[in-house]
């Protein structure tokens, strides 16, 4: 891939999804995408530009190329400390604050595989706070194949490095050597598609208590970053936490949320003064 | 029933299914996305499921979105009124799973 094929490549995934590589990354984008082109029968990366533009099959091919360069990785019960202020004092907190209406939404945005949104279904059961509220945990990521993973929700060993033997005996049914999550923990869940840049659709997913953004917001152009996060803050109800991955900050990207020191962890707030999620 | 009904709806992997409580929720949860088909009962809160049928057929973008209605047994006439506003297809509580997700499958053509 020369240089000017990478450039394309690397401005046309941008505009598609907000997601920056660097002009340099045409060595990882070779590795990934050559499949692409040996499967498309193209001879090179500058046709492959052209039928991702051009070709009426073009959005297609754009969601495979996603699919091939984003990273998946992720198991239950990532990032302890984090959840431990989520369950410790995020959860009671939201348990006093929402008592009236008892619903409480959740949203990882960025999902992938679903270990994340099963982790705080089962950490709201955990905590015991929520008896007969309506709870919801959605899930949303760009890539199709990811989700069909999460609704699935069979996984293996490699999901379970840091969960607690009681608790993976606790929700979830051995089946033929792997484990599937609990009906009671799956009925809590639901996926979606979504494009974080398509921050339009976000009102699907109704106002939000909290929103898990772990480890996403660090693959997007700064401009992306901060169409995404002000996104999040319309969504957000007043006093709602946003979540995200430990070496990520609002630092550059915006000003409205307040900063939160729990004792476990730094989050995000919107404001209990501020305005609640748009209706329009 | 709608909790089982949304359970058994996103099992289906190629579905994303989104949920709201009555007809106003639906109207704004909808805005800006494309939705392939719509599921709704009669009797919601706020805005019914007739009115929602109403105000869908007169949106451009929803105009030809399969609507499905759900109503009580018996209740011969809402029905009527509902496939007359456009809805395109009806059930009938009480509700089965498969009853649900084999008229999605047949009406999104999904196999």
């Amino acid at each position: 891939m020369n240089d000017e094929e990478t450039r394309l490549l690397v401005e046309a995934i941008q505009e598609h999804c907000g997601v920056t590589l660097s002009v340099q990354s045409g060595f990882f984008l070779e590795r990934r995408l050559n499949p692409r082109l040996v499967a498309l029968g193209l001879s090179s990366y500058l046709d492959y530009y052209q039928y991702l533009r051009y070709d009426p099959a073009g959005a297609r091919e754009m969601e495979e190329l996603v699919e091939c360069i984003t990273t998946h990785e992720t198991y239950f019960f990532r990032e302890q400390y984090q959840l431990e202020a989520f369950s410790e004092e995020i959860l009671p907190d939201l348990a006093e604050r929402l008592k009236r209406s008892r619903r409480l939404t959740v949203w990882s945005a960025g999902c992938s595989t679903g270990e994340e949104v099963y982790t705080i279904a089962m950490l709201l059961l955990e905590s015991g706070l929520f008896r007969g509220w309506n709870l919801r945990v959605a899930g949303s990521d760009i890539s199709r194949k990811v989700l069909a993973t999460a609704r699935a929700a069979v996984y293996g060993q490699n999901s379970f490095r840091t969960t607690p033997p009681a608790l993976r005996r606790k929700y979830f049914v051995e089946k033929d050597g792997r484990w599937v999550v609990r009906d009671d923990v799956r009925s809590m869940c639901s996926f979606g598609q979504l494009n974080l840049i398509s921050t339009e659709r976000f009102r699907v997913l109704g106002p939000c208590d909290v929103i898990f953004c772990r480890n996403v917001l660090m693959y997007l152009s700064q401009e992306a970053r901060h169409r995404v996060v002000e996104a999040y803050y319309d969504r957000l109800t007043p006093g709602g936490y946003l979540l995200l991955g430990h070496s990520e900050s609002l630092l550059n990207v915006t000003t409205r949320f307040d900063l939160a020191t729990l004792q476990k962890d730094l989050v995000y707030r919107k404001p209990l003064t501020a305005s609640p999620p748009s209706l329009r | 029933m709608r909790k089982m009904i949304v359970f058994a709806l996103s099992r289906v992997s190629e579905l994303d299914v989104v949920e709201a409580d009555d007809g106003v929720d639906a109207l704004r949860r909808i805005a800006g996305t494309k939705f392939d088909i719509i599921i709704t009962d009669i009797n919601m809160p706020i805005l019914d499921g007739l009115k929602l049928v109403k105000r869908l057929r007169a949106d451009d973008n929803y105009k030809d979105v399969p609507i499905v209605i759900i109503t009580t047994e018996g209740a011969a006439e809402d029905r009527q009124r509902a496939l007359a506003l456009g809805a395109n297809a009806y059930i009938t509580k009480p509700i089965q799973a498969q009853q649900v997700i084999g008229l999605v499958r047949q009406i999104l053509e999904i196999g």
